[in-house]
C-alpha cells in the first residue's frame, strides 16, 4: 500500500519524496500481535493517527521514535534505516509521551538543556517555545512539582529541539488547556511551513481543521494501520 | 485490609531486595565454603570445624556485643522497611489507602501494620527465636528475655510510625537541599542516575556502602596472612559487585521508568555503554579510592577494570532478561559462582576481556529490545 501526495500520483524519484517506509513491521507483546504493517510508504505531511483505546496508537509512535523493539524496519527519506543508522535516524525524529514521566529532582530547563544537548539543538532555540508557553515562571523549579498539564508542556517543548524531519506527538491535545493548545497549532503549522518538518499525532478527538487544514487521517484497528483519505489508493 | 497491606508492602519489600538477602547468602556461602576447605586441608578438623561453628551460635546469645550488633542490624533492616513503606504509600496507585483504610479504627489499622511488620521481620524473627531457644538452653534468661522483647517492641514501633504517616496525609517530601546543591551543576546523561540515588535510594546507598565495606574489612582482615595473592582481593572486588547488584537493578528500573525517551537521543550503543561505564565509576568511587589507596597503581588499574568488567556485566544482562527479580536472583548467583571459581583458579584476569566483550555484546544486542512499560 502506498500514501501518494496531495495530487495522488506516486513520484518517479520516491527516495527524494517519501518520508516513511515501513518494511515488514510487525510489533508482538509476547505472542500477542500488536500490529503489523506488511509494506507501507508514507509521504511528508501532517498526520492524525486514531484508534480507540489500546489499538496500538502509542505502540506505533513509539516504535516509530526508536523507543520499543519490533521486527522488520522503518526507513526515513528512503536511506535512514532505523536498524542500520539508528543514531542517524534518531536524530531526526522526536517524540513527545503521551503521559510524560521525567525525573522528579531535574528542573523543566535541566531536562531542556539534556534533550537540546541530544539533538544538536542549536544555541537558544528553546526560548522561543518556553515563551510562547508561557512556561518562564516555572521552567526552573523541579519536575517533581509540576502539575500534569506543564509536564505535558515541557514534554512538547522537548520534541521541537534540534533540526527533526518528523515529529511524532502522542495524544498532544489531552491535559493542556485551550490557549496553549492554540499554540501548539501554530508550532507544527510554522515548523511544517518553513522547515517542511512532517507530523504524526494520535489522538481520540478530532484535530481544528482550521488550524491544520491539510491533516491526513490515518486508523489503526484490528491491528493494522489504515488509511482514511480519498488521496490515499491501495497498491 | 491486613491482607492488601501484606501483599503491597511485605511482599513489595522482599521482592524489591531480594538483591541484599542473596547477598547475604553469598557471603554465607563463602563462609562455608572457608571453614569447610580449613577444615579439608587439616588446618581445623572436623571436631574444630563444629566446635568453632558452635561458638559462633552460642555467641549470639552468650556475647552482649554479637547482640547489640544483631540488633543494630535489625534496626537497619527496619529502618530500610519504613523508607519503603514511606515510598511505596506516596505512590498513584497506592493513594487509595488514604481513602480507604483511615476509615477504619487506628486499632484496626495497628493491628493490620502490626502483621505487615512482622511478616516484613520474618528473616531476624526467625533468628530470634533461634537465639531465644539457644539462650534458654544454655540457661542465659536475661539475653533469651531481652530478645523476646526486642522483637514485639521494634514491630510495634514500626506499626506506630505507619499509623501516624497514614493518618498525617500526603506532604511534599522532595529533597530540596539536593536541588539548591546541585541548580548551578551541569547534569549529563550519565550523571542522572546518580542524582536520583541521592534523591531517592539514599538508604539503599548508605546500606549497600556499608555492605561493602563490611566485605572489604572481613576478606581482608580474615584472610590477612595471604593477603599478597591477587585472588583475595578478586574476592573482595566479587563481593562488592554483589552488595552493588541491587543499585544495578534500580538503575535498570529507573532507566525504563523515568528515561525512556532517552532511547529516541540520537547516541551510538558504544557512547552509552561508556556513559553507564562512567555512571559505575562514579557510583563506586569510594571503593576506587580504597583500590587506588591499598595497591600499586598497575595492580589498582587491573583491579578497576575487573570491577567495572563484571558490574557492566551485571548492568548489561538485565536488557536481556527484564526487570523481573526472580530472573535477575538467579542469574547473579550464577554469575557469583562462575566468577568465584575463576578467581579460586587463578584466572581472575581473563575475566576482564572475556565480561567487557561479553557485556558489551548482550548491550549491543539488546538495549533497544529492552522491554518498557508502555
Amino acid at each position: 500500500m502506498k500514501i501518494c501526495n496531495k495530487h495522488g500520483t506516486i513520484p518517479s524519484d520516491p527516495k527524494s519524496f517519501l518520508m516513511l517506509h515501513f518494511v515488514e513491521f510487525q510489533k508482538f507483546y509476547g505472542n500477542f500481535p500488536a500490529l503489523k504493517i506488511d509494506e507501507l510508504v508514507i509521504d511528508p505531511g501532517i498526520y492524525w493517527i486514531k484508534g480507540v483505546n489500546g489499538s496500538g496508537k502509542s505502540t506505533l509512535l513509539k516504535s516509530i521514535a526508536g523507543i520499543l523493539a519490533f521486527n522488520g524496519d522503518i526507513v526515513l527519506n528512503g536511506n535512514i534505516s532505523i536498524k542500520k543508522q539508528p543514531v542517524a535516524y534518531r536524530k531526526l525524529v522526536n517524540f513527545a509521551e503521551a503521559e510524560p514521566l521525567f525525573p522528579e529532582f531535574l528542573t523543566g530547563m535541566e531536562m531542556i538543556e539534556l534533550f537540546a544537548s541530544a539533538k544538536d539543538s542549536p544555541a537558544g532555540q528553546e526560548q522561543y517555545f518556553i515563551e510562547s508557553m508561557k512556561m518562564q515562571s516555572y521552567v526552573n523549579r523541579p519536575i517533581g512539582t509540576y502539575s500534569s498539564g506543564m509536564l505535558k508542556k515541557l514534554s512538547l517543548v522537548l520534541a521541537f529541539l534540534g533540526n527533526p524531519k518528523l515529529i511524532l506527538l502522542d495524544e498532544p491535545l489531552i491535559t493542556i488547556d485551550t490557549d496553549s493548545l492554540k499554540i501548539l497549532y501554530s508550532w507544527i503549522s510554522k515548523r511544517h511551513r518553513e522547515n517542511g518538518v512532517s507530523f504524526m499525532l494520535s489522538s481520540h478527538q478530532a484535530l481544528d481543521n482550521t488550524e491544520l487544514p491539510h491533516a491526513v487521517e490515518l486508523l489503526v484497528e484490528e491491528q493494522r494501520l489504515k488509511v482514511n483519505q480519498p488521496m490515499i489508493m491501495n497498491k | 485490609m491486613t491482607n492488601v497491606l501484606v501483599k503491597i508492602f511485605a511482599k513489595g519489600f522482599y521482592k524489591v531486595n531480594s538483591g541484599f538477602l542473596m547477598c547475604l547468602f553469598a557471603v554465607f556461602i563463602s563462609y562455608c565454603f572457608f571453614i569447610n576447605t580449613a577444615g579439608d586441608i587439616k588446618l581445623l578438623s572436623a571436631e574444630q570445624a563444629l566446635y568453632y561453628n558452635f561458638i559462633m551460635l552460642v555467641n549470639f546469645v552468650k556475647s552482649p556485643m554479637i547482640t547489640i550488633l544483631f540488633f543494630t542490624g535489625w534496626l537497619i533492616y527496619t529502618i530500610k522497611s519504613w523508607y519503603y513503606v514511606f515510598g511505596q504509600l506516596y505512590k498513584v496507585q497506592h493513594q487509595f489507602l488514604f481513602y480507604s483504610i483511615l476509615s477504619s479504627r487506628k486499632t484496626l489499622q495497628f493491628r493490620s501494620w502490626f502483621y505487615t511488620q512482622f511478616i516484613v521481620s520474618l528473616p531476624f524473627v526467625f533468628y530470634a527465636l533461634i537465639a531465644v531457644i539457644t539462650g534458654i538452653v544454655f540457661h542465659e534468661y536475661l539475653m533469651a528475655l531481652i530478645i523476646t522483647l526486642f522483637t514485639p517492641l521494634l514491630i510495634s514501633i514500626s506499626a506506630f510510625i505507619y499509623v501516624i504517616k497514614l493518618n498525617s496525609l500526603i506532604q511534599n517530601n522532595n529533597s530540596w537541599w539536593m536541588f539548591v546543591l546541585s541548580r548551578r551543576w551541569r547534569k549529563p546523561f550519565f550523571s542522572l542516575f546518580l542524582y536520583y540515588v541521592s534523591d531517592k535510594l539514599k538508604l539503599t546507598y548508605i546500606i549497600t556502602k556499608l555492605l561493602s565495606y563490611v566485605v572489604i574489612i572481613s576478606v581482608m582482615f580474615s584472610l590477612a596472612d595471604v593477603k599478597q595473592d591477587p585472588r583475595v582481593v578478586g574476592l573482595v572486588i566479587l563481593g562488592v559487585v554483589i552488595a552493588h547488584s541491587i543499585l544495578i537493578y534500580q538503575q535498570h528500573k529507573f532507566e525504563l521508568i523515568f528515561l525512556t525517551t532517552s532511547r529516541n537521543f540520537p547516541y551510538s550503543i558504544g557512547n552509552l555503554y561508556f556513559n553507564y561505564l562512567l555512571t559505575y565509576m562514579f557510583l563506586l568511587l569510594p571503593e576506587i579510592i580504597w583500590l587506588f589507596a591499598s595497591f600499586t597503581p598497575i595492580m589498582s588499574i587491573g583491579l578497576l577494570l575487573l570491577l567495572l568488567s563484571m558490574v557492566m556485566l551485571f548492568h548489561c544482562i538485565l536488557y536481556k532478561i527484564g526487570l523481573a527479580m526472580n530472573n535477575y536472583l538467579p542469574w547473579v548467583l550464577g554469575l557469583f559462582l562462575i566468577t568465584f571459581l575463576f578467581i579460586l583458579f587463578g584466572l581472575m584476569w581473563l575475566l576482564v576481556p572475556i565480561y567487557f566483550i561479553v557485556s558489551f555484546v548482550i548491550f549491543n544486542m539488546n538495549y533497544y529490545k529492552a522491554e518498557i512499560f508502555v
